[in-house]
């Protein structure tokens, strides 16, 4: 099942959540859709406040949690959402298999088609040749692929990643943030992903809610967070200074940032004037092109 | 392709055919519930779980076990080969009076994993973010560990039926003169596993740790008795019925057991009436289980 773009699949409405003195959701409103939607925010925010309420782990103080249109509390509502937490939560002497296809039946699945699925399951995340060894002999890239393949096991429509690159090296990294993207591109499941990486977000997501201190701050498209700004970032592996002379001498204000020459203004004229200046400097080009803002720049504002 | 023979030979080829969406029925909570309780029980006698689980549950299954079969076979050859024999002929009662320890060691033994290592691993984490409750997970856990116990309780006394049945001189006559052995073992059994399940569960919800549950199980029982038996040297009349109480190895492997096969004997000054001790066993059965599920709510797993 693969919902409509418009379909509220997750929904925030007014939640409220105190420990005691403590206000951990200070009346929190929005909605999930299709797509891959990153939660962000620093530790304490509400992050895994709003997940456990959405997983039913948590009852709200006030306010309304609804999971594909059913009340979170209601245990059914879980039916077809998929969650991977964090830290550690394998049984470490049982088999990837065994858990995967015990997982699917908790989820409702009958056994004559859970062990189909959990086999299916551990090939789309690689892991179906080791499928039999128990987990405890897993390294960690492979415990986080099993943690994210139970969570699929019993074809969600949606999925919920609490730090899923936790722990791992950049080329785990890498792969796991590949898979979160196959997961809505060719499984058709949509993925709320929460962490505290900006990079992982920018790179992953297309929809930010950004929380801190039990309120949301920003909600919106990642590309038009991270849109172009009208400047031009220019590499250049030597002559740098007398580029940027040259530059100067046609009316410009170049300025360096990361080692780059960055130009303002980015219209046709500009673009003309750069080459020449290329040209004339004899400045041997690496890149080029529009400057796009990252989400670090838009959270240091 | 043809070959020398003449014969043809096909070309095989593999089609990755992608992610496909789960269509088939799902049986929700009534599925996972059965799956949890399944679960339970394989855990419990080490079914998939590597060699030492299997070794310790199959190596504490077998005292009562061989104990029943070795019951089964002097009583076998008793009624096989003696014309009357009253009195000395082993009876169910003097089988749980000789197995109730080992039922109560492999309680406390087996007992505790099956919720302790769930938090210890974390594993509640992604069990109960399913379409199941934590009352659903804490019922079908106990109910798993009450099948085990009476697995462990009744074979043995099955056993021995069967083998008086069987070797009896006149079986109509045995079974129309000891019909009322199978009700009265089944109770006693019922009896034993429900109390020795809620002893279990009340220590494994207070620790993570099998080992320390455990060993606050054993404690509990073995230092109980022993003061009770301490004080009973020094007090009379209803203070020493009060003590006789808190004997539990007596308790269960004695007392109880007695009172269901209408042996019980309370004209010693020391022994309380049949009443106050069954209405006892029954406020502990319900106290520790009770108690257990308060601390797992409160806890909220």
């Amino acid at each position: 099942m693969r919902v409509d773009s418009s379909t509220s699949l997750l929904k925030a409405d007014n939640l409220v959540k105190n420990y005691g003195d403590v206000q951990a959701l200070r009346g929190i409103s929005f909605e999930v859709r299709d797509g891959i939607t990153g939660l962000l925010g620093p530790n304490g925010a509400g992050k895994s406040t709003a997940i456990r309420i959405f997983l039913g782990l948590l009852n709200a103080d006030s306010g309304d949690a609804l999971v594909l249109g059913t009340d979170s509390k209601v245990p059914e509502a879980r039916t077809r959402l998929g969650y991977m937490p964090e830290h550690d939560c394998l049984p470490e002497n049982l088999s990837a298999s065994y858990i995967l296809n015990h997982m699917a039946q908790l989820s409702g699945i009958p056994p004559s088609h859970s062990r189909s699925l959990a086999a299916d399951t551990l090939r789309h995340v690689g892991l179906f040749e080791e499928r039999y060894r128990p987990v405890s002999t897993y390294s960690t890239g492979m415990k986080q692929r099993v943690k994210l393949a139970q969570a699929l096991v019993h074809d969600p429509v949606m999925v919920l990643l609490d730090e899923p690159t936790a722990g791992l090296d950049p080329t785990g990294r890498e792969e796991m943030l590949e898979l979160i993207r196959k997961i809505h591109s060719e499984f058709g499941v949509s993925v709320v992903l929460s962490s505290h990486l900006m990079q992982d977000v920018e790179r992953t997501c297309h929809r930010i809610i950004v929380l801190d201190r039990g309120e949301v701050k920003r909600t919106d498209d990642v590309s038009n967070l991270t849109e172009s700004t009208e400047q031009i970032f220019i590499e250049v592996t030597d002559r740098r200074d007398e580029f940027m002379d040259v530059l100067r001498q046609k009316g410009f204000e170049p300025s360096v940032e990361s080692g780059a020459v960055v130009v303002q203004n980015s219209g046709k004229v500009v673009l003309d004037a750069v080459r020449d200046a290329l040209v004339e400097s004899e400045a041997p080009l690496r890149s080029m092109g529009p400057r796009h803002r990252a989400l670090l720049d838009i959270f240091r504002e | 392709m043809s070959t020398e023979q003449g014969t043809q030979e096909s070309a095989g080829r593999i089609f990755d055919i992608g992610y496909q969406r789960y269509d088939g029925p799902r049986e929700g909570r009534a599925r996972g519930r059965r799956s949890l309780l399944l679960d339970g029980v394989r855990n419990g006698l080490g079914i998939g779980r590597g060699g030492w689980p299997k070794i310790i549950a199959w190596g504490l299954i077998s005292i009562p076990l061989l104990t029943g079969l070795g019951f089964a076979l002097a009583a076998a050859l008793i009624n096989r080969f003696t014309e009357s024999f009253d009195g000395a002929l082993p009876s169910h009662e003097d089988l749980y009076t000789w197995t109730a320890w080992a039922i109560f060691i492999f309680a406390a033994v087996i007992g505790p994993e099956l919720t302790c290592a769930d938090r210890r691993q974390r594993v509640t984490q992604i069990l109960l973010v399913r379409p199941i409750t934590l009352n659903d997970y804490l019922l079908m856990r106990w109910l798993a560990l009450v099948v085990i116990m009476l697995i462990i309780a009744l074979l043995p006394q099955f056993t021995m039926w069967l083998a008086l049945v069987l070797t009896s001189q006149n079986l109509i006559d045995y079974l129309r003169e000891e019909w009322l052995d199978v009700p009265r073992f089944i109770a006693s059994g019922v009896l034993l596993s429900l109390f020795v399940t809620g002893l279990t569960f009340l220590a494994a919800a207070a620790t993570s740790r099998r080992i320390v549950a455990t060993l606050t199980l054993v404690g509990v029982v073995f230092v109980g008795s022993a003061i009770a038996v301490f004080l009973l040297e020094y007090l009379t009349g209803a203070s020493s019925q009060a003590a006789r109480l808190i004997n539990l190895i007596e308790l269960i492997s004695v007392s109880v057991t007695d009172i269901v096969f209408g042996k019980y004997d309370s004209s010693p000054d020391d022994k309380a009436p049949a009443v106050v001790v069954m209405a006892w066993y029954l406020v502990v059965i319900l106290v520790t289980t009770a108690g257990a599920w308060f601390i797992h709510h409160r806890r909220g797993e």
